[in-house]
Order: C-alpha cells, then sequence, then structure tokens
C-alpha cells in the first residue's frame, strides 16, 4: 500500500495527491504537511510542545492531526509520518500581540510540560576559548574593533555567568533549536506557527534569536512591546526573565561575526570586517533595548 | 445572515474541525454553521480548563456506561472535544432542527432520559458525618440570610404611608411566604435528622441544568440531552427541584401532569422518604419570589411597576401549585429501589469515579 493509501485510509481522507513530494499533499481539507520521524522520543516532544504550548493561545502551533483512531502519527514500516496544516502567507510582525502570546505560552508550556524525561536535548554552550582561537589570525593592530570586541565579551561572559549562577534552580525551557518569524503564517487572521523537527535544545538561546531577529525586522520599542506581550504571559520579572538575560548578553554573535572574516584578500576582509562591526553594533543595539526594558520593568514595580 | 467578519470571527475556532462555513445562522449561545460538509451546531461556553475537562470527561462516561442519548460531540483534528480560544470555549455537534410535532411528548421524553441518567450513575455514598454537615449548614445559613433580608424588606415597606402596588402585593402574601419559608427550612432539618439516624445519602449525575430547552429530537425523533456543562454529582433531587420549579410556572401546567411525570422518573429511581423531604424542601423555598424582590430593590428603573407586579404575581401563582403539588407528592411510594441497587450500572464503580 503507497503512502497516499496510508494517509487516506488512516485519516479519512479522499483525493490525496502530491503537491511536493514528499512534503505537501492535497487533499479534500486543503493542503496538508507531511513530516516523517525516526526517533519516536523526539516525535513525542514535537507532539507534545505543540499540543500544550496551543492551549489558551489566540495562536495555533501546527499539531498533529490525529488519525481516525485519534493517533498522533502512522507508521509505514520505515518512519513514524505526522500530518500538519500548511499555509504560506506569512503572518508579518505587525501584530506584536500575537506574537507575544505565542512565545509566552511556548515558554510557559516548556517549563511546566516536564518534557527531560527520556528526552536528548542539546545544551548550547558558548565557547569563549574557540573564539580564542578563530581570533588569533587577527591580532595586529588593524583589528582594533576585533580586540575591542574581545574584551567586551569577555566581560559579557562574566556577567552572564553571574546570573547564571544567581538562579541554578529554575526550570531551564526545552525548546526547538530554531525560533523564527518566517514560520509565522496568517489563517484567516490568527498566527498559525509552523513548527519543525529538530532536535530539542534545553536553552533561551532560540528565545534569543527570535528576539534578536525581530529586532532587525522592527524597531527597539516594537521588541520592548514584544517583550511586554510575552511578560504577561510568562512573567519575566523573576528568575526566567535572568535566565532570558544571561543569553542575552552571553557573546553568541562573536562566533558568527569571527567566522565571517576572510584574510585571502584585501576586499574580502574589508567586508568582512564591515559585516563584523554592523552584527556587533546590532548586538549592542539589542542588549540595550532589552536591559532598558528590563530597567523600565523594574522601575515599574519599584513605583 | 452571515457577514464576512463572523466568518473571520468564527475561522479559527472552525479550523480546529477543517470547516468552511458557507452561513453562520445565530440561535443564542448556538451558531448553526452551514458547510458543504453538513450543518452543525457551535456551543459557545465559559469554561475553566477543570470545567472543560470534566464536560468532556461527563459526556465520554455516559456513551461508556450505555447512555447513548446525549448529543454527541465532535472532536476536532487534533482530538479535542473543545476549543478554547481567549475566555471562550467552544464545542461542536451536529445540528438537530427543532420538530414541534414532539413538543408535546418533551417533557416526558426529559423526565425520562433525566431518569435513566441518574439511574445509570446511583450511588450511594459511605456516609461522612462532615459532607452532610457541610451541605445542611451551608443551604440553612442560605436561607435564613436571604429570610432576614426578605423581612426587611417587608419592615421598610410597612413603614412607609404609600406603598407601592408591588410592596401592597408583596405584603399581602408576605405571611404565606414565610410560611413556606419555614416549611422549607423544617423539611431540610427532617432530611439532615434522617441522614444523620440512617447514615446514608445518595448521589447521582446531576445534568445541572434540566430544561426543555436541553432537549432536542434527532431527525428520527429519537430525544437527546444537551448542554451538560454544569454537569455534577449530587443528591438527585437536585434536578427534579430545577426541573418542576420552572415547569411549575408554566401556566397550563397542572399539579396531575407534575406526578404523571415525577412517578415517570420514579420508574428508574425511586426517591427514598428523605430524598422526597428534600424535594418537598427544595421546592417549598420561596426563592423566585425572593427574586422577584431583589429585582424591583435593585432594577426596577428598568421594568415598569406593573411589569414587577405582574411577575411577582406570577411568582406567587406558581409557588400556590408549587405547595399543592408538594402535599400531592408527599405520601411516599412503596420502596423499589432496594431491589434493583445491586443491578444498577454506576458511573462511578471503576475506582469510585465517574
Amino acid at each position: 500500500m503507497g503512502l497516499i493509501n496510508l494517509l487516506e485510509n488512516e485519516y479519512d481522507l479522499y483525493g490525496v495527491r502530491w503537491k511536493q513530494e514528499p512534503h505537501i499533499i492535497m487533499t479534500d481539507f486543503g493542503e496538508k504537511r507531511l513530516r516523517y520521524w525516526k526517533d519516536e522520543e523526539m516525535l513525542k516532544w514535537h507532539v507534545r510542545w505543540r499540543d500544550e504550548s496551543s492551549k489558551g493561545s489566540s495562536a495555533v502551533p501546527d499539531r498533529m492531526i490525529r488519525t481516525r483512531d485519534g493517533e498522533s502519527a502512522v507508521f509505514d514500516g520505515k518512519h513514524w509520518i505526522t500530518l500538519h496544516d500548511y499555509a504560506e502567507t506569512l503572518f508579518g510582525c505587525e501584530e506584536v500581540e500575537r506574537w507575544g502570546q505565542f512565545i509566552g505560552q511556548l515558554l510557559t508550556a516548556s517549563v511546566q510540560g516536564n518534557y527531560r524525561k527520556d528526552l536528548s536535548v542539546e545544551y548550547p554552550v558558548f565557547d569563549y576559548n574557540h573564539c580564542l582561537e578563530l581570533a588569533q589570525n587577527y591580532t595586529d593592530g588593524t583589528f582594533q574593533i576585533l580586540n575591542t570586541s574581545l574584551a567586551e565579551a569577555k566581560k559579557r561572559l562574566r556577567f552572564a555567568d553571574a546570573l547564571h549562577k544567581k538562579v541554578q534552580n529554575t526550570q531551564v525551557p526545552i525548546l526547538e533549536k530554531e525560533i523564527c518569524i518566517a514560520n509565522g503564517k496568517r489563517i484567516f487572521h490568527f498566527l498559525f506557527y509552523q513548527g519543525g523537527d529538530s532536535k530539542p535544545v534545553q536553552s533561551y538561546l532560540p528565545i534569543r534569536n527570535f528576539l534578536f531577529e525581530w529586532l532587525e525586522h522592527n524597531s527597539p520599542l516594537s521588541l520592548k512591546m514584544l517583550l511586554t506581550e510575552i511578560d504577561r504571559i510568562f512573567p519575566l520579572s523573576g528568575d526566567n526573565g535572568l535566565l532570558l538575560l544571561a543569553e542575552i548578553t552571553t557573546p553568541w554573535e562573536l562566533t558568527d561575526c569571527l567566522n565571517r572574516l576572510d584574510n585571502t584578500s584585501l576586499e574580502k576582509m574589508v567586508e568582512g570586517m564591515n559585516m563584523y562591526e554592523a552584527i556587533w553594533d546590532a548586538n549592542r543595539t539589542f542588549l540595550k533595548t532589552v536591559t532598558e526594558w528590563f530597567d523600565e520593568k523594574r522601575r515599574k514595580v519599584a513605583l | 445572515m452571515t457577514t464576512e467578519k463572523e466568518t473571520l470571527n468564527y475561522g479559527p475556532v472552525l479550523f480546529h474541525y477543517d470547516l468552511f462555513p458557507e452561513k453562520l445562522e445565530r440561535h443564542g449561545k448556538v451558531k448553526k454553521v452551514i458547510t458543504k460538509r453538513g450543518t452543525f451546531a457551535l456551543k459557545e461556553a465559559e469554561m475553566n480548563e477543570e470545567e472543560r475537562s470534566w464536560f468532556t470527561h461527563v459526556i465520554q462516561r455516559l456513551s461508556e456506561i450505555g447512555f447513548h442519548q446525549v448529543v454527541p460531540l465532535y472532536p476536532t483534528k487534533f482530538g479535542d472535544y473543545t476549543v478554547q480560544l481567549g475566555p471562550k470555549t467552544y464545542y461542536l455537534m451536529p445540528w438537530f432542527a427543532s420538530d414541534e410535532r414532539n413538543e408535546r411528548a418533551k417533557d416526558e421524553v426529559l423526565l425520562d432520559h433525566l431518569g435513566k441518567v441518574h439511574a445509570l450513575t446511583l450511588k450511594e455514598q459511605d456516609f461522612s458525618n462532615e459532607v452532610v454537615e457541610h451541605s445542611y449548614q451551608y443551604l440553612m445559613n442560605r436561607w435564613e440570610n436571604r429570610q432576614f433580608e426578605m423581612e426587611r424588606f417587608t419592615e421598610e415597606a410597612e413603614q412607609k404611608t404609600y406603598m407601592s402596588p408591588f410592596e401592597l402585593t408583596y405584603l399581602s402574601h408576605f405571611h404565606q411566604i414565610m410560611r413556606m419559608t419555614e416549611e422549607a427550612k423544617r423539611r431540610l432539618k427532617d432530611w439532615y435528622d434522617t441522614c444523620q439516624r440512617e447514615k446514608r445519602y445518595r448521589s447521582v449525575l446531576c445534568h445541572g441544568k434540566v430544561s426543555r430547552n436541553h432537549l432536542i429530537f434527532n431527525p428520527t425523533g429519537e430525544g437527546h440531552l444537551l448542554n451538560f456543562e454544569k454537569a455534577v454529582l449530587d443528591t438527585p433531587v437536585r434536578d427534579l427541584a430545577v426541573y418542576f420549579r420552572r415547569a411549575a410556572h408554566q401556566r397550563d401546567w397542572t399539579i396531575e401532569e407534575g406526578k404523571v411525570l415525577l412517578d415517570l422518573y420514579e420508574k428508574h429511581v425511586p426517591l427514598l422518604n428523605e430524598e422526597r423531604g428534600l424535594l418537598i424542601s427544595y421546592l417549598s423555598y420561596p426563592e423566585p419570589v425572593f427574586n422577584a424582590v431583589d429585582l424591583y430593590s435593585n432594577k426596577r428603573t428598568q421594568f415598569s411597576q406593573i411589569e414587577l407586579v405582574h411577575r411577582l404575581e406570577s411568582r406567587i401563582r406558581a409557588m400556590k401549585k408549587i405547595r399543592d403539588f408538594c402535599d400531592a407528592i408527599m405520601i411516599a411510594p412503596p420502596p423499589a429501589f432496594e431491589e434493583n441497587a445491586s443491578n444498577k450500572i454506576h458511573i462511578n464503580n471503576e475506582e469510585d469515579h465517574i
């Protein structure tokens, strides 16, 4: 029995045909996406975070459509296959409130979900020594910005470590490795978030990256509004906020900046340095905006 | 008529069912959703997570224990039975068109179904003095506080030189209303004493909001109960009191009709003497009259004096019918419950949970 037949039988679908083999199909209920899983534990985690983060939220993640028997996946002998809704229209960044609700709900579910059991997760760790190795090729005076940034990075790292030490017993969320704006699609007028299938990470790094991406597309004020909306659902005033701040303070961009440098020609070198400066500056603005938001929030609470 | 805005508003809910409405019609808190895949009823409710979970559990459990005359819930494509959007909860059911031909039989079917649900879920509870004591004290306190409020209203009205027509009407029935209140309290005390003596009380799954509007007929004419949002484990008398109190307010309702319906119910669950007493107690307490007084006191500017007087008079008339009904049902029928008790399927018989 082919995959199409399997899907038609298990999901009570009719007239299923490929739109984009092997991922997108056309059905009598519209376009649907297929995902293939080899690791059952990981599949279970992906089912759970989607189910849990959809509760009470006006944003909807691409939850697994259930089979006629109520199962979240079918097995074709090789993989577990899941069926999801599919949309192409981007949601965009205008509706900050909806994004904030979604991220807040996602964080709440990730922290409360007790996902850790039997699940293999990654823990992203910033490697300062590796950055020093990469920077060794660029030590002369021409690369003054690089030396300055290394010193600044070290300072930030110390600050992040101090924050981490302060909140050692707080649950760190387990999240998808990549959370990005482009995954937000529009169905009717709600935010439909298309998740992925990657191995999860236990870290605030995906949220940090999302917030940074938000600032790339929007103003600092918009980022602050987003943080306020997240805070309504998932309070950032306590330890969770400190952990997020620690992740934002960690100079993750340093590795990225150094990897972009290329001293094979003068032209590439100049281009690389310009890029380095731009990324470094953008991250400075990011850090400044977030710390400002935390300060403003603290002041409001104090009042 | 459906507007594009309405379709958009309900789009996020209907998305969970992969339904695209061609037309939406408002019928109170229910939307009639017409789609290419059929016609559905979308109910909007306010329930917290615990209530949602209990509600879906009740519907599923009723089916498991063999009561199929419940309007089924359709699962979403994600396997949930409710959709939560902001503060609202939604659930989807098949749409059954109202059938005027069955309207007359509605009360009989309703009481018959209620009896079946109660019989299937009947459970003699382990006696808990704490529970009985709490229930008794709570209700008695509430009733006495209400009685005190009404007495105060009476005293204030009596001090006026010119009483309003509403106050005059109320005062002319005051002693009779207070007699009913005392009767209700006496019956409640009797129930409490019997529970203490017999060390028993029974619970069933109560619908919680028994009403003719919560029974509809499917295309084959079979009656189905709906709206179990307020379902609760309690004495069977709870549902009966809600039903009879409401029924007595219908102009053409008669005591004979009430007796026939109670007999019909008791074919499934014969009431114990103390339960009958408790039913009389619940029914005797003139809460509808007190509510009419509340309305007069708090919202008199929103209604005309004549409307308020008519409302009060209609409630007093209904209470008189209730009093006669209570007199008529006071004679206990022969006990039949004990023989059948062992054959009942209990909703709680697995791990003592519904």
